[in-house]
């Protein structure tokens, strides 16, 4: 049965509502979510951490969390916090 | 991560992770500021600091109970404006600088996050300071203040850490630990997301930071020795030194601790020490000064008395001094354990000494300074610039201040240009990895983005080249009082010499030099020498072949320069741009060389090379200089005309060899192509029929400048494997040099044509291209075929069929060297060949176990059947 994965558009203005909606969808048991980074020019401290709890959510429950469109500034940050093996990262 | 925190409770360690994790996010964060980001944080940080810089100092003081609220407030400023005029300029974000002749470009890359750790002297100022500088170059900080020094510390971060958020710096970026314990310290240094300690201490601290094994910056103790030597501006000398000594009450480590006085002018000095407030210490006083601020079990200062006022001090220890004494002074007489005040001393309390000489206080400075200050500051007070550089040649400091005060002198940006800090790097000396006044850039990874480069070629050849039937005529046009004429006894008796006389302009006195017809040895070069300095000559003719030319051309470089070593310019090199001898430029005598050659084959009359035969010790040393290079080439074909066929031969496959060889060297460029293309056409075409048709002039003539030719083409490019195989081979079992080339050839290009085993590193070719450069010429000689690789086996077949023409033998074993022979040489026919440096411009570097391969083939032979066997190009057209 073919899986269909969860998709939440990160609004850059709203990153936190966005990460929390994903968080939503986690908390709900979904499977896979996928997270838009495609208009996501640049993360803050806060959006970091939830990105890391989100992620640190995803394997507690062995979802998968999947990040879209994320630009090489903040696949940086997420190289360099350390957390980005917590993701699958989708062109 | 416990392991490195035994002691440390559980949650003790989370709440340490917690930290380090928060910087670290706060510091993935920085990495997507650019340099306009930081720098829009770093300004109301600074204003930030220079506002509460009197508040700070206060707090400071009333905390650790040393030094003064005015000078501390001082320090808050210096941390800040001074700090920030000197990195508001500065690129600390990406490309940070550029060295567009080099190629290279510098980009910053952060550390993350770094532990700072803070001293109890400079509590506030060094909070200030580290922030700045993380902020600046986009790191976080986790700060570890001294016990002693913690409220205002944190409230430094506080202050600091508000304002950079408020301005966009990520949060997180600053943390203070709320209390910590060694043990706390311990975990944080060996914490693997710590990046940087920058340990700003005492030893212990120290020690530990470079001991974790982490990145680590630190600074060592300090034990300033001042030499007030007697050409100085005394009583600017005096002011700086209590203005420094006392500034904050000497809580400063690069403030004066001895000061070394020359006897003329003690006494003056001492006494305008007392006229500005000093208290000069009697011999009684000193010795108790000594015994009670230094632990005499230890050596170091007691802590009671770090920052305190002198007549604090002096109340203690029970001396009693005027109201408002700003200084105790006590002389010594020597330096170390015996002489408690010659340690370091953070107090305003000076030691002085009275020298007898330069050299005597010159050896005390040295002796306090490795007394405890070594690699940390020192001072001089003089005009007199030789002891200045006496004094800064042995004396071991990361900073020598100059008639300025030691302490703000070393702070840097007040009284002279140094960098701006509170942390001083100590080098060595004091265990440090640095002696900069530590600063930015010591923040920043500095990343290197080198671009290939193209190193510079050149196309070097005589001034004058002079060619075809009767060039000769052309001597007369070189006037000089007094020509040399080197040559070999044949070429007198053929004629050649008498040829030459009759063009040299009448007014010349001519004198001949008959040197033997083999390669010359040192007392052959020497007997021209005393000729031409005997005859005061100002011009050489060089007439005959290689051997003759070469032993002229190292008579003129011994003439002009005597003092030449031509053992010492005989040394290996690997790039004549950077060869460690350098040939010599200085010139006593000056004489033109001009070349003319006999022989069609060694072109050494437009080569910058000379062998010499050493015959102590049997061998062979070549020079190679342009400054070798005759003057003026003379190629007249009727010096030829008359070459034995053998000659001919072997001279003409020598002169094909430089071609082919040319032509396909890394250091090939086109000037070098044009003219090894064009001599591989000329020998291929006249070759055969100088051989078979001695008289026919034009053979000879185009022979004798494809030989000029082929070496203008070396002579820039160099020449390859087949001559250091030959060299090797030849020198061995005694076969002429163009015959042993011959033997190589058609393998060598087998070899050079097929995909390297290892490749020639070589910035000035973009590809592997000498299995193209052969098919080219391949083409020039209108050989055909579709592909490189049949081009290349039609330059090989070609090559052979010529060396079949000619006679040449077809293989090693054709010249009767026995197979056993020939197996029991290789191990030193290819130790050799592997030590010339000929094959240095190969486009193939040799193996030992493929030079070895190559002699077997030159062993078995060349011809279409062994060909078959031969190793085929297998490169894609």
């Amino acid at each position: 049965m073919a899986i269909v994965a969860e998709w939440v558009k990160i609004d850059s203005a709203r990153m936190l509502e966005s990460l929390a909606t994903a968080q939503t969808k986690l908390d709900a048991g979904e499977s896979e979510v996928v997270l838009d980074f495609s208009s996501v020019e640049r993360l803050d401290a806060a959006a970091l951490n939830q990105l890391s709890e989100l992620g640190a959510l995803s394997s507690k429950k062995s979802a998968r969390l999947a990040l879209r469109g994320v630009n090489i500034g903040v696949y940086r940050v997420l190289k360099t916090s350390k957390i980005a093996d917590e993701f699958i990262f989708l062109s | 991560m416990s392991q490195n925190a035994p002691n440390l409770p559980q949650e003790r360690i989370l709440y340490l992770d917690g930290l380090v994790r928060q910087a670290r996010m706060a510091a993935a964060v920085f990495t997507q500021f650019s340099q306009e980001d930081v720098d829009r944080i770093v300004k109301p940080m600074v204003l930030a600091g220079m506002a509460q810089a009197q508040y700070l100092a206060r707090l400071a003081v009333e905390e650790t109970k040393l030094g003064v609220v005015e000078d501390k407030t001082i320090k808050n400023m210096v941390a800040t404006e001074f700090v920030y005029n000197y990195v508001k300029d500065k690129r600390t974000v990406g490309m940070i600088r550029e060295f567009p002749g080099r190629g290279i470009v510098e980009v910053a890359e952060p550390i993350g996050v770094i532990l700072s750790m803070t001293p109890i002297t400079n509590p506030t100022s060094t909070v200030l300071f580290k922030c700045i500088m993380a902020i600046k170059t986009r790191n976080a900080a986790i700060f570890s203040p001294h016990p002693q020094a913690w409220r205002c510390c944190a409230e430094a971060v506080k202050v600091m850490y508000e304002t950079a958020v408020k301005h966009g710096a990520p949060e997180g970026v600053f943390t203070c630990l709320e209390s910590h314990t060694h043990e706390d310290n311990a975990y944080l240094m060996h914490h693997p997301d710590i990046g940087l300690i920058d340990a700003t201490g005492g030893p212990g601290v120290v020690k530990a930071a470079y001991s974790s094994g982490k990145p680590a910056l630190g600074v060592g103790p300090g034990n300033t020795p001042v030499y007030l030597e007697k050409s100085a501006d005394l009583e600017m000398a005096v002011v700086d030194i209590i203005t420094s000594k006392t500034f904050d009450n000497g809580t400063i480590c690069a403030s004066e601790q001895t000061v070394v006085i020359d006897d003329e002018i003690y006494e003056a000095v001492l006494k305008n020490f007392a006229e500005l407030g000093a208290h000069i210490c009697s011999p009684q006083e000193a010795e108790l000064l000594g015994r009670t601020v230094i632990d005499p079990n230890t050596g170091y200062m007691q802590p009671m008395a770090v920052g305190q006022k002198a007549g604090r001090i002096a109340k203690f220890v029970g001396i009693p001094v005027k109201p408002k004494t700003k200084l105790l002074i006590a002389a010594v007489q020597g330096v170390g354990r015996e002489y408690p005040l010659s340690a370091e001393k953070l107090f305003p309390v000076l030691a002085v000494y009275r020298a007898k000489s330069t050299d005597e206080a010159l050896k005390v400075c040295m002796d306090v300074n490795h007394a405890g200050g070594l690699g940390h500051t020192a001072v001089i007070f003089s005009h007199n610039d030789t002891v200045i550089q006496k004094f800064s040649e042995v004396i071991n400091a990361g900073r020598i201040i100059v008639n300025s005060p030691g302490s703000i002198g070393a702070l840097g940006g007040v009284y002279n240009d140094m960098v701006p800090t509170f942390s001083f790097g100590c080098g060595t000396g004091g265990g440090n990895s640095t002696t900069d006044n530590v600063n930015v850039y010591h923040y920043l990874n500095i990343k290197r983005v080198a671009r290939r480069t193209q190193a510079h070629m050149w196309f070097r050849v005589p001034n004058q080249i002079y060619f075809n039937m009767n060039a000769v005529e052309n001597l007369r046009s070189f006037p000089s009082r007094s020509t040399l004429i080197v040559t070999n006894p044949i070429l007198e008796q053929v004629g050649h010499l008498d040829v030459v006389r009759r063009y040299i302009p009448p007014e010349t006195m001519i004198r001949t030099l008959l040197i033997p017809d083999a390669e010359p040895c040192a007392a052959v070069v020497m007997q021209g020498v005393e000729a031409l300095s005997s005859y005061k000559a100002d011009q050489i003719i060089a007439l005959g072949g290689g051997s003759v030319i070469d032993a002229a051309k190292i008579m003129k470089l011994k003439y002009e320069s005597p003092q030449a070593d031509l053992e010492e310019l005989a040394a290996p090199f690997l790039d004549l741009r950077k060869r460690v001898v350098q040939y010599p430029t200085e010139k006593v005598n000056h004489a033109r060389l001009i070349a003319i050659s006999t022989t069609s084959g060694t072109g050494s009359e437009v080569t910058p090379f000379a062998v010499l035969s050493d015959k102590e010790h049997g061998r062979k040393v070549t020079l190679a200089d342009y400054s070798l290079t005759p003057d003026v080439a003379i190629v007249d074909p009727q010096f030829v005309m008359s070459m034995p066929k053998g000659l001919t031969v072997d001279t003409g496959i020598d002169c094909l060899t430089h071609a082919l060889e040319a032509g396909v060297s890394i250091f090939a460029s086109p000037y070098t192509d044009s003219n090894a293309m064009q001599a591989v056409r000329l020998v291929f075409r006249y070759l055969p029929i100088a051989v078979e048709n001695p008289k026919d002039e034009e053979a000879r003539s185009m022979m004798h400048n494809a030989a000029c030719i082929a070496a203008i083409a070396f002579s820039n490019a160099s020449v390859g494997v087949n001559h250091a195989l030959a060299h090797s081979f030849g020198a061995h079992f005694n076969v002429p040099h163009g015959r042993a080339n011959a033997l190589m050839l058609p393998h060598v290009i087998a070899y050079n044509a097929s995909v390297p085993t290892k490749f020639m590193p070589s910035p000035n070719q973009r590809a592997y291209v000498a299995h193209k450069k052969y098919a080219m010429m391949a083409d020039l000689l209108g050989l055909g075929g579709k592909t490189v690789d049949e081009k290349v086996g039609n330059l090989i077949k070609s090559t052979e069929q010529l060396l079949d023409q000619l006679g040449v033998p077809r293989s090693i074993a054709d010249l009767g060297i026995s197979k056993d022979d020939f197996e029991n040489a290789i191990p030193a026919l290819v130790e050799h060949a592997f030590d010339d440096p000929s094959w240095r411009s190969n486009p193939r570097m040799p193996l030992m176990n493929e030079l070895a391969e190559l002699f077997r083939k030159a062993y078995d032979g060349r011809g279409p059947a062994k060909r078959s066997e031969l190793e085929h190009a297998h490169t894609a057209s």
